[in-house]
């Protein structure tokens, strides 16, 4: 049966609600659309503020990425009253691989992105690179040196 | 000997750190700055695996650490996440 599917991910943006503000101005959202950005374009997609469900249905989101191998496409969501991050899409029809591989990349990107700024934030000279791991496949290594 | 923390980020974003060059304790205390600052970007990690390195862990890093010395010339920086 076609479902539009949403994981909860690691990632929740609560600094800007927990101080009053609005979610847009956190300093994880500008990160996340940056991750967004660089993960369609690492796998050759297009970014868009709609995914479709198996039927054509739209559904709005944050940001989204549509494929070429994916056309309905993954679309980000950040919740207005917790910050939670969740992915969604309808994957049915064997589509679930590809729809996990978006997702995985744009959390890879995100934390990749937040580790560095994070350490930049505790002073450390910062050195992000890319490894080959065997089972993982793509691993990012942040270097930080006080 | 320069503090550094190396750390892994996996599928999903998953994320392993190893810290070398921190004296006794100083990796827990580190190790929880690091927690905190990657809260503010809404990102929580649990610790509760960070265990001690052993002491054969620890010299191999300091023959390492003293080779690096002796070759600074090895610094390239890269940035596959290069944010536009």
């Amino acid at each position: 049966m076609s479902h539009v599917t949403t994981l909860a991910t690691e990632i929740k943006l609560e600094t800007a609600l927990a101080n009053g503000h609005p979610l847009e101005s956190d300093p994880g959202w500008t990160l996340l659309e940056d991750a967004v950005k660089i993960a369609a374009e690492e796998l050759g997609g297009e970014l868009s503020t709609n995914i479709r469900d198996y039927y054509g249905r739209k559904l709005r989101c944050d940001w989204g990425i549509v494929t070429e191998g994916f056309p309905r496409g993954v679309g980000v969501r950040v919740s207005r009253s917790d910050g939670e991050v969740t992915f969604a899409y309808d994957s049915y029809g064997g589509y679930d691989a590809i729809a996990e591989k978006i997702c995985d990349s744009i959390a890879q990107n995100y934390t990749a992105l937040a580790v560095t700024e994070a350490l930049r934030s505790l002073n450390y000279q910062v050195d992000l690179s890319e490894e080959a791991h065997p089972t993982e496949g793509r691993r990012f290594l942040v270097k930080g040196v006080l | 000997m320069s503090r550094r923390i190396h750390i892994r980020v996996g599928r999903r974003g998953k994320v392993k750190a190893d810290f070398v060059g921190f004296p006794g304790d100083d990796c827990f205390d580190e190790s929880e700055s690091l927690q905190t600052a990657l809260a503010h970007y809404g990102i929580r990690v649990n610790s509760q695996n960070l265990t001690p390195k052993t002491a054969e862990e620890i010299e191999r890093e300091l023959e390492a650490a003293a080779g690096e010395d002796l070759d600074k010339t090895k610094t390239g920086v890269s940035d596959p996440l290069r944010r536009k």
